[in-house]
């Protein structure tokens, strides 16, 4: 049962976070092997979230002695005993300063191989951080995986890897890359585009035509309204003279719909070869708590 | 200009003096700043190079709807009015408007002023 404390969902690199109430993405820096978040409310940092994948088993008290060594060496507050034990695989540890006390939590996915390290920013209680930790999830390397961040939502079936997002005023672009079994080389890319006002992007087009202007001119299309908006497939002559000659083509297909109550137009770019993605436009149902997987969040 | 290290609620967004709002006939808004100072070696230099001797910027609907609501309004109150006019976030609104803002002061047609009485 998801935490009502906690209505902000923020799906990152194989990462679920639940958030309070107005919290929102600052920062996103590293990869799906590691990387952090910064999140803020208000123009006011108040967590750090940082992750790492590794082979080995990793332990959660050494996880923790290491992230409060860090928060006192940077902020000179210091651990105090003992940690609070935030299910069987997580913990909160207090570390007081001269006038302020922050907390730090860790919680380490056995499954996924993932270890999460939670640490406040600013004075808060450590009963959130906890409630926080223990509605997290993560998923591992070879399954699919939930993204959720900017207004963009979808669920990219395994071995899909994000490379980074942007979010500009009235618009956020994500760029994914499907690395087939973790290979080094990529075979199919994905762009996920979500603009604000709609009505001023079309102008008064439909969002075929629209859709066609951003086209290459030896660029060939087919077109299919769909319930959910419109489906795109491109065609057109191998950039690579070794492809074309062998008779090949550079395939795109673009889905895009409207979301009328947020007006906003998103676009899904897929590029590659093999089998296109489909649709991710996620439902009304799908944009509430469930998680991908069906699995509880706490 | 580093909009990041100033206080929304205490900044209070208006036309340079001798900025020139204007309507032009197809009914979008002009804004006409003042004759450039330059020296005489600037003003040969520009007079070579055609350079305008004033800024003028043509704005669309948007930067318009922001202008018109420049009345003492803090950048706070701009950026609620801005994310509820075009459904924007809140964080949406306030980034459009400090790019919005940082172009026209840069090209001194706007300025910030600073109102003590909230900062306080």
């Amino acid at each position: 049962m998801p935490d009502p404390l906690l209505p902000v969902i923020v799906a990152w690199q194989g990462v679920t976070l639940r958030l309070p109430q107005g919290w929102e993405v600052a920062g996103t820096y590293g990869n799906w092997q590691a990387g952090h978040l910064l999140l803020a409310r208000e123009r006011a940092p108040l967590l750090r979230v940082s992750w790492e994948r590794r082979r080995e088993q990793p332990d959660l008290n050494r996880t923790l002695a290491k992230a409060t060594k860090r928060v006192a060496r940077e902020t000179g507050c210091a651990a105090l005993p003992g940690h609070e034990a935030v299910g069987p695989d997580g913990g909160v540890v207090r570390c007081q300063g001269r006038s302020s006390e922050i907390a730090v939590g860790a919680r380490r996915f056995a499954d996924a191989g993932t270890t999460v390290v939670w640490r406040q920013l600013a004075p808060a209680s450590p009963s959130e951080l906890a409630a926080m930790v223990s509605a997290s999830d993560a998923v591992g390397d070879n399954a699919p995986a939930e993204w959720r961040i900017h207004g963009l939502a979808c669920t990219l079936p395994p071995w899909w890897r994000s490379e980074g997002v942007q979010a500009l005023a009235g618009l956020t672009r994500a760029v994914w890359f499907r690395y087939p079994q973790g290979r080094r080389g990529t075979d199919q890319v994905l762009v996920l585009r979500r603009l604000a006002c709609a009505g001023r992007v079309l102008a008064g087009r439909t969002l075929d035509a629209w859709l066609r202007t951003t086209l290459h001119p030896n660029e060939t299309a087919t077109a299919e309204t769909l319930e959910h908006g419109v489906r795109l497939s491109c065609t057109r002559p191998a950039a690579n003279w070794w492809r074309r000659w062998r008779g090949r083509s550079d395939v795109r297909q673009f889905h895009a719909w409207i979301d009328e109550a947020e007006d906003r137009v998103t676009v899904q770019e897929w590029a590659g070869g093999g089998e296109p993605l489909g649709c991710l436009r996620q439902g009304p149902l799908a944009q509430g708590s469930r998680l991908f997987n069906g699995r509880s969040s706490a | 200009m580093r909009m990041g290290r100033l206080d929304p609620t205490a900044t209070i967004p208006r036309l340079a003096d001798q900025v020139e709002p204007v309507r032009t006939e197809s009914g979008a808004l002009r804004l006409r700043g003042p004759l450039l100072r330059r020296s005489a070696f600037a003003r040969g230099m520009a007079w070579m190079l055609r350079l305008p001797a004033r800024f003028e910027i043509e704005l669309d609907d948007i930067g318009a709807f922001v202008i018109e609501r420049c009345d003492g309004r803090t950048l706070d109150r701009l950026a609620g009015d801005v994310a509820a006019h075009l459904r924007l976030s809140r964080r949406e609104a306030e980034t459009a408007l400090a790019d919005f803002f940082a172009a026209l002061i840069q090209r001194r047609l706007a300025v910030l002023d600073h109102d003590a009485r909230v900062a306080a």
